[in-house]
């Protein structure tokens, strides 16, 4: 019995029968020869849309939040709902991370790099809307606690809205160090391939790895701790974000499911970003070998068990506000439903319950396109999910004299446009310049993961007569396995 | 890879019997110097009968979760929670008589009375004599099928070499996972929340769950073991005991983090009508109320924390009996304070204010032996059904080579 074993009926998680130098080459090669025209002209589109975004931005420091929509009983709208769905979008990255590895899913190899510089991309544009959803952005410093002279003027630690300060800030750090931290001997790798200046900016970017036993043994401690710290930091951030909500007596909004719910939700529009820009990636830089159509029908999975999680929390929500007897409860449901912003309700519930359900059909969920367009639909769902909590919620409070239709302005529109162009320009200079797969990290799933060795784990499986293999066992091979005739009669003794 | 037959050992065979004749004894005394508070037996037994279903429900859950998500590890241990969705069947028969005879005992909601209560009124289309039993007979039947035809295709497979039992199992657990989805929610708001019927909070099912899911791992890894200081399951090595480690520290952490969720943002919110809840449990129950606490996450996290603890034998034993005891106790708490308030108003005025809030005696201790007793006897039953190996399981030799 070899020292590495996989079942044959499982995919192969790198295709094309790679060998460790094939791995670097495909990977690196991306971030290596002269810039294409066409990311540059997407890095200028994305760019000038951001830069749009900054300019309202401005517009709105300038004049004040009286720009944006808000009315007398719709105090939080585009503000508050941009940046609960950009802080959604930055879990999947330490999930993958963190959690994906207490359930040992290899997949994860193939998208954890991409999916954590997105979640931290995502965290930024999150963080800039509480800084000017304030009004006052120059007096933002007065969210942190500190000695200060404003005589006994603290934050309140009582308020859920400074413990999200802590949380996000945390989580922020945690994922940028976890992040950084795997990127060393990748930078590094790509500093060995690299010559004169360039070789310069990676080596120290690589922190001037040398992968010596013992780099690699603090390496793999440090990760270690970074991913405990992380797996309940997934969790912490949109609890906290939800008890933004929850710890008020709001309708609609104080509800104890919220923070799982949350959580659930935020992991749901996080692999669907994911999987909207990876789908593009994997394409323009040829990496389809890496992230196959096997990875993303195990994200689509996720998708469909997050997406059902949120689908009962819905329906627990629903029947808890009627069986709860409270009739402000009551209302609040039943305007979400039929009330003037029925159609963001319908919006919310066709794309978040109904569509994922639709990836139980094995064919759907191993399509591309058709994954593409429902990540799609997803990333719109989970908006409107927070629109529907935060908006019909507060539109007809208590007083019926002070209720009002609230409808965003041509500026609040533009800045989340602009965080998107943000979050856009940040994500393509990552694939340019960094190398969008964890190469360390594939490299060590090759003996267990790669197609040339499950085809030989199934001619051993075969010749033991392993009792799975029957008359099917042809078909397992062929279709799942897919030997190839190794190009490198070594890839064995690597 | 060999079928590994099991005989449950004599010694086994004797504790489960052991705990189910003490319990018995001290909880047939509990019911006879209990006469005069039926409600207090009628819900110490749903309580303790709730309890142990759900948590072979949750080694059944384990087998589908862990088969949709590919996992190979957990091959070796699997006929150990098929073992433990065996007993399912035995819960869902002993759930028939305790609801019919103890339902007016234990649920407020079924008194006459409750048609004078506007909120309960407003309740009656779901709270009410007929449906509850059509969603009753829903959940006892379908998990019970569903036990049995998982368990079964499992079994099967043993004498069938091939794919095909195992393509059947993805489909069985994904069917079956969507049913629990549903009906685990909606089935602790039915025979645990409806016992506090004016209170409600929409985190209750998920809590629930999480409470029978870490016990259902504490029973896995007891189960293992178990069977290894009896020479079984010679694959089954500490990497195996440290996964199943993992999930009971996890999720002891993951049903605090519930608690809280719960707890906090009612008391947060300070809405009377939600705070009740709490305020009764405090004030009345206050030392079994946090002891849920202590037992259930103060002890794992500090004990659980460390690799080396969870690949130790001695350590894992005891933590698995704290938190199949500190679980056992979270359903007490989550059902005998709503039926004893209801209980200390049915005694009139003055008597309801003396009303002695009863603790853990001999009648409380008595059913959780007994059915202690009776979930061992049941499981290592099963157990002896089948091989010990899924020898035809195709994950098999990668949970035979599993290390971290």
């Amino acid at each position: 019995m070899s020292h590495h074993y996989t079942s044959p009926i499982r995919e192969p998680l790198v295709e094309g029968n790679k060998t460790y130098h094939d791995i670097t080459d495909d990977i690196a090669k991306a971030t290596e020869g002269s810039i294409k025209p066409l990311w540059l002209v997407a890095l200028l589109v994305c760019a000038t849309i951001g830069l749009w975004g900054i300019l309202n931005i401005l517009y709105t420091i300038w004049y004040g939040i009286g720009v944006w929509g808000l009315n007398k009983t719709v105090g939080w709208a585009w503000d508050i709902t941009n940046f609960v769905w950009w802080i959604g979008i930055g879990h999947a990255g330490t999930l993958i991370s963190a959690i994906l590895l207490l359930f040992r899913q290899r997949w994860r190899t193939g998208v954890n790099r991409a999916a954590e510089a997105m979640t931290i991309f995502a965290v930024m544009c999150a963080a800039i809307y509480p800084g000017i959803h304030m009004g006052r952005i120059w007096l933002a410093f007065f969210i942190f606690p500190y000695p200060n002279s404003r005589g006994p003027l603290w934050v309140n630690f009582n308020s859920p809205l400074l413990w999200d300060v802590f949380a996000i800030s945390t989580y922020f750090t945690v994922s940028l160090l976890f992040w950084y931290t795997g990127l060393l001997p990748d930078f590094a790798t790509i500093r060995d391939r690299a010559r004169g200046l360039r070789r310069k900016i990676y080596n120290v970017l690589a922190f001037g790895w040398t992968g010596t036993a013992k780099q690699w043994e603090r390496f793999e401690s440090l990760s270690l701790v970074l991913a405990g710290l992380a797996t309940p930091l997934v969790l912490s951030v949109h609890t906290i974000v939800s008890f933004d909500f929850a710890t008020s007596v709001i309708p609609g909004w104080h509800t104890t499911i919220f923070p799982p719910y949350f959580v659930a939700g935020a992991i749901f529009s996080g692999f669907a970003m994911v999987l909207t820009l990876m789908l593009i990636t994997r394409k323009l830089l040829n990496l389809e070998e890496y992230i196959t159509i096997g990875h993303i029908e195990s994200m689509n999975k996720v998708i469909t068990l997050t997406g059902s999680i949120v689908g009962v929390a819905y329906i627990t929500e629903l029947f808890i506000a009627w069986y709860s007897g409270v009739l402000y409860e009551q209302y609040a449901f039943e305007n979400r439903i039929f009330g003037d912003y029925w159609w963001a309700y319908a919006s919310m519930m066709t794309c978040n319950v109904i569509s994922p359900q639709l990836f139980w059909v094995r064919k759907l969920r191993r399509s591309v396109a058709f994954t593409f367009f429902l990540s799609i639909v997803i990333n719109i769902g989970m908006w409107f999910e927070r629109f529907v909590i935060i908006v019909t919620s507060l539109h007809e409070d208590y007083v019926p004299s002070s209720w009002l239709y609230y409808s965003p302005t041509w500026v609040e529109v533009s800045i989340f446009v602009g965080t998107m162009g943000i979050f856009m320009t940040l994500f393509l200079l990552f694939a340019r310049f960094f190398p969008v797969i964890a190469i360390a990290e594939v490299k060590s799933i090759l003996k267990v993961g790669g197609d040339q060795y499950i085809a030989e784990y199934a001619r051993q499986d075969k010749a033991e007569g392993r009792g799975w293999v029957d008359g099917s066992y042809g078909a397992a091979a062929a279709g799942m396995a897919s030997p190839k005739s190794p190009k490198d009669a070594d890839y064995d003794k690597h | 890879m060999q079928l590994e037959s099991f005989t449950t050992p004599a010694r086994v065979k004797s504790v489960g019997l052991g705990l189910l004749v003490i319990g018995l004894i001290m909880f047939v005394i509990g019911v006879l110097t209990n006469m005069d508070n039926p409600a207090r037996i009628w819900t110490t037994l749903l309580a303790t009968n709730h309890y142990f279903l759900l948590v072979g429900l949750a080694g059944l859950f384990f087998v589908a979760s862990q088969t949709m998500g590919y996992n190979g590890w957990f091959v070796l241990i699997k006929r150990l929670c098929e073992a433990m969705a065996g007993y399912v069947k035995v819960g869902a028969i002993l759930m028939i008589p305790i609801l019919l005879f103890g339902m007016k005992y234990i649920y407020h909601w079924t008194d006459p009375h409750a048609a004078h209560d506007p909120i309960l009124v407003g309740k009656a289309p779901y709270l009410n004599y007929g449906f509850f039993w059509l969603r009753s007979i829903i959940y006892l039947v379908g998990w019970s099928v569903f036990a049995f035809l998982i368990v079964r295709n499992s079994r099967d497979h043993d004498s069938h070499p091939g794919i095909k039992h195992y393509n059947s199992s993805l489909v069985l657990s994904a069917v079956f996972l969507l049913f629990f989805g549903v009906t685990s929610s909606t089935s602790a708001w039915d025979f645990l929340m409806s016992i506090d019927p004016h209170w409600y909070s929409t985190l209750y099912g998920w809590y629930t769950f999480i409470s029978t899911f870490v016990a259902s791992m504490a029973v896995v890894a007891l189960m293992i073991i178990v069977l290894k200081s009896f020479g079984y399951l010679k694959h089954v090595t500490e990497e195996h005991l440290h996964d199943v480690g993992k999930f009971m520290f996890a999720f002891s952490v993951a049903w605090a983090y519930l608690w809280f969720s719960q707890h906090m943002l009612i008391w947060y919110a300070n809405i009377p009508e939600e705070t009740i809840y709490f305020r009764d449990r405090w004030e009345n129950y206050p030392v079994l109320f946090f002891g849920t606490v202590v037992l259930n996450f103060v002890f794992p996290l500090l004990v659980l924390i460390s690799r080396g603890a969870k690949r130790r034998i001695q350590i894992m034993f005891v933590a698995c009996l704290v938190i199949i005891f500190g679980h056992w106790l979270d359903f007490y708490m989550m059902a005998m304070p709503g039926s004893m308030k209801a209980y200390s108003h049915t005694l009139g005025h003055d008597a309801a204010h003396h009303f002695v809030y009863p603790g853990l005696g001999l009648l409380e201790i008595g059913a959780f032996l007994t059915f202690c007793g009776l979930f061992t006897m049941v499981v290592f039953w099963e157990l002896s059904k089948a091989s010990l190996v899924p020898v035809n399981h195709p994950y098999i030799k990668e949970s035979i080579i599993h290390h971290t």
